[in-house]
């Protein structure tokens, strides 16, 4: 392109070759000095580092986010234990509170990484990520279900070979949070034997699942670490060393789209489905027009919606700014923005993401709680959420030359 | 018979075009089995529950994606025919009507190069490109011949200077010109591409490219027509794509584009390939007409005038069209009256976060509609800048919901926020104009706000912090 345009712009003849010799030898000059990295008189401006970025938010993000999810599960699995050996004695109930606070910390740290679903997690249809936390695929009728299989035949049963709607942590926080020991499914499809079952043998049925299951989410989560650790899978390599030989991605660029394509959740999920779905503002499945809709909640049984969309939100503003779980400052988006100079769409998004958190956090209680006496804090939260997400589906994809979410690979013109 | 007639029914050697067909044919094999290949026809026919429809051909049925596979193997098993002369007359026929079938059933995919190729297989159903170097003429050697009237070379020649004219003709606007975008959005984002990509972020190749880009297209047709440039040119115009396929992802536009333009070649340039059969008895100069096989008749008869009259308005209408923007106030990337159909290629980089807000006038409540309850993310996106798309799924979204609600008034308002160039998003609908209330249409839509003010954004490499 460049040799036949030389020519042009030198006002060389079209038909006389010998400007678009002289420009061939030009582009050579250049490709050379580029190549062999001459410096010249003024100092050239260094682009954005990507790869810097990226193995920021591997190393200091992903990774970090994904020990610690480890860690509470490995919590969690012992305190599920603790809570079934106490079943039937006065420890009880401190040792369920103990269990659903693991659970709660363990959660916490996972809707960090519901941000940052890329990689391993996301691979396969987000395989990985689906056995660790699949809402909003989750069925309580079809834990219901596995809870007496496994009751039926405990030493049969494998969890590692069900659906990910039974597994995980949504399955565990039906199984340590609802109150009902009648179950969810409707008359036709509930388990055989569950209504002969007493009280006390259901809490125990149940309590031998969700020790399965946190169990097998304890190994799901340390399948994320290792996929990403450097010491075994080191998909981290991979994801800081995109566009070299070795890696995945053929460019940074791609694994930046990767990131990017990865916050789009919080227009998919946290804007449409964890608050105008609940809220009434968008269509949802309870009846009638602009009706609140508790049963659309995340972590409905657990109240943990709020908190869900606070470190949601949490998420999104390290990756933006690019300040790690543990202050660990880097590159992030934000940084990306000024690198391009959109020092303004940069200072509108990183006050826009504070504006949401201040929402989310401000919503009083929970959120089933909110969606009755205050209804506005939810609504206030999704207006200050998509004044984010309009600004990422526009502006910011435009000035970082990004696509949305799956459309790279189709052609365009 | 007049020098315009005299020239236009002129025999001109067979071989370019003859070459041509085979590498048309060849190359849509190629890019049908990549199609299906790269999981497309789920994609673009299997998983959208919507299809955006052109205006006129809305009674176009969509078939299933199972059906699709069909259309897309008897397409690919068509173009072989065209490639080899086979049944000549009638795979072309069946593929232009099965291709063009395949555009018509979404208009998120359109993309220029299928629209050229919508128009190239159409007129080659009008051209005997089939009477050399085809099974057909081996088959039926009274079909044979070594020439053609100049006017089916002219005819493809038009076509494609049309295309290039009209792509350099888009390129003339301030956004291009003036702040060299979107290539500097686009070139920013490719500093890793091999060699030449550092210098990518920098403003000056961005500015370089676009006025290059510029010229390339509106004068390459020139270029290509002079003999004495032609073989420099036609090798700017290999490298010129070749790069546009390196650095953009633009599907086979490039090689249709390389193909395309082997027809400003002389007539007889194949015959000068040492692997292929000279011409026989005689072999015809280059440009000069041959008129040893098919003399010139003295007068023509009412076909040929009919042929005539029907070409010159085809060849209005390929010029008229990608005017038509003209006559819409406003600035076509913005409010995109006028784009398709127009070779207005990767002109413009544009995203938009559109949110439907129905009203139920009986109740007062409102809700609001993603796209994404009807769209996929590719259709979503293609949407999210095109206003007549959005009116159309617009009045989708009505039907739905009254259908939904059983029925009642319903009213459908679009905050259509977009970011044109790197701008900042700006409204592109007014968000209180009740769409419901607006039918689809070729008129200007006054639902449409004007482009906002103001540059786009110019993009700096800086150190990073």
């Amino acid at each position: 392109m460049v040799t036949g345009i030389r020519s042009r712009l030198a006002g060389g003849p079209p038909s006389d070759p010998g400007p678009v010799r002289s420009s061939m030898w030009g582009l050579v000059a250049v490709v050379a000095a580029v190549a062999c990295g001459s410096s010249t008189e003024k100092p050239q401006p260094v682009a954005f580092d990507r790869p810097a970025m990226l193995k920021h938010i591997g190393e200091n993000m992903v990774l970090p986010i994904y020990r610690s999810v480890h860690t509470n599960a490995g919590e969690l699995s012992s305190k599920v234990d603790d809570y079934c050996t106490a079943l039937g004695t006065a420890g009880q109930q401190d040792a369920l509170d103990a269990a659903r606070d693991a659970w709660r910390a363990t959660m916490a740290q996972w809707q960090l990484a519901e941000m940052m679903l890329f990689g391993p997690v996301a691979m396969d249809g987000k395989a990985l990520r689906d056995r660790i936390y699949s809402w909003d695929l989750v069925s309580s009728c079809a834990v219901d279900q596995d809870v007496m299989r496994k009751h039926d035949d405990p030493t049969g049963y494998d969890i590692t070979g069900r659906l990910s709607n039974v597994r995980g942590l949504d399955a565990l926080e039906y199984l340590l949070f609802a109150t009902s020991l009648d179950g969810e499914c409707a008359v036709n499809n509930k388990p055989p034997g569950w209504d002969g079952l007493s009280d006390p043998e259901r809490r125990q049925a149940r309590c031998a699942f969700a020790r399965d299951a946190a169990s097998d989410l304890s190994t799901q989560t340390k399948s994320a670490v290792d996929a990403w650790a450097s010491e075994s899978g080191n998909y981290l390599a991979d994801f800081a060393g995109a566009g070299q030989s070795a890696s995945s991605f053929d460019s940074a660029q791609d694994a930046v789209n990767a990131v990017s394509d990865a916050m789009f959740y919080l227009d998919s999920q946290v804007k449409d489905m964890k608050l105008a779905e609940p809220a009434g503002i968008a269509m949802n499945r309870c009846a009638g027009v602009g009706t609140v809709c508790p049963d659309e909640l995340e972590s409905r049984y657990a109240g943990h919606s709020r908190e869900n969309i606070v470190a949601n939100l949490r998420a999104f503003g390290m990756l933006f700014t690019g300040n790690g779980p543990d202050s660990l400052d880097g590159l992030g988006f934000e940084d990306f923005l000024r690198a391009a100079s959109a020092d303004s769409l940069a200072d509108n998004m990183g006050a826009a993401i504070t504006a949401a958190v201040t929402a989310a956090e401000a919503i009083p209680g929970s959120m089933a709680g909110a969606l009755n006496t205050d209804i506005d804090a939810v609504v206030a939260t999704h207006t200050a959420v998509k004044r984010i997400t309009d600004d990422l589906k526009t502006q910011f994809l435009t000035v970082l030359g990004l696509d949305i979410p799956d459309d790279a690979a189709a052609d365009n013109d | 018979m007049t020098p315009l007639f005299a020239s236009l029914f002129a025999a001109r050697d067979i071989a370019s075009l003859a070459v041509f067909r085979i590498l048309f044919g060849t190359l849509m094999f190629v890019s049908t089995v990549r199609f299906v290949q790269s999981g497309w026809i789920d994609r673009f026919y299997g998983e959208p529950v919507f299809f955006f429809k052109y205006w006129g051909f809305a009674w176009v049925p969509t078939l299933p994606a199972a059906a699709m596979y069909a259309v897309y193997g008897v397409l690919a098993v068509l173009s072989l025919a065209i490639a080899a002369g086979l049944f000549y007359r009638v795979s072309i026929v069946l593929f232009a009507l099965g291709f063009t079938y395949t555009q018509l059933l979404d208009v998120t995919n359109y993309l220029n190069h299928y629209y050229l190729i919508v128009l190239l297989s159409w007129l080659m159903c009008f051209m005997p490109l089939h009477r050399a170097w085809s099974v057909d003429a081996a088959r039926k050697p009274a079909i044979r011949a070594s020439t053609l009237p100049a006017y089916h070379l002219y005819l493809v020649r038009f076509q494609i200077g049309v295309v290039y004219c009209f792509a350099g003709l888009a390129k003339l606007n301030t956004d291009w010109l003036i702040h060299a975008q979107p290539l500097n959005i686009w070139l920013s984002a490719r500093v890793e591409t091999p060699l030449i990509g550092p210098l990518f972020d920098e403003l000056w190749m961005a500015y370089l490219m676009s006025w290059a880009g510029f010229l390339f297209d509106s004068t390459i047709v020139l270029w290509l027509s002079w003999r004495r440039t032609r073989p420099y040119a036609y090798a700017v115009v290999v490298t010129f794509h070749l790069m546009t396929d390196v650095l953009f992802n633009i599907g086979m536009f490039p090689y249709i584009m390389m193909l395309s333009a082997t027809v400003f070649l002389a007539p007889d340039w194949p015959r000068r390939l040492p692997f292929l059969p000279t011409r026989s008895p005689s072999r015809p100069r280059h440009d000069q007409p041959v008129t040893d096989s098919e003399p010139i008749a003295s007068s023509i008869c009412w076909r040929q005038k009919v042929g005539l009259i029907a070409l010159l308005v085809y060849c209005a209408i390929q010029i008229a069209v990608p005017l038509r923007h003209y006559a819409y106030p406003g600035d076509v990337l913005w409010n995109e009256e006028g784009m398709r159909f127009a070779w207005k290629v990767m002109l413009r980089e544009k995203h938009g976060s559109v949110t439907f807000r129905v009203r139920f006038p009986d109740t007062g409540k409102e809700l609001q509609v993603s796209p994404r309850h009807y769209l996929d993310t590719r259709q979503e996106r293609e949407m999210g800048g095109q206003p007549d798309l959005i009116l159309q799924l617009a009045h989708h979204i009505a039907r739905d919901i009254r259908k939904r609600v059983g029925g009642g008034d319903v009213e459908v308002r679009a905050e259509a926020l977009v970011s044109l160039n790197g701008r900042p998003a700006a409204l592109m609908i007014d968000p209180e104009r009740d769409l419901t209330q607006v039918a689809d249409g070729l008129a200007h839509g006054d639902w449409i706000l004007p482009a906002p003010p103001g540059p786009p954004i110019q993009l700096h490499a800086r150190t990073g912090p």
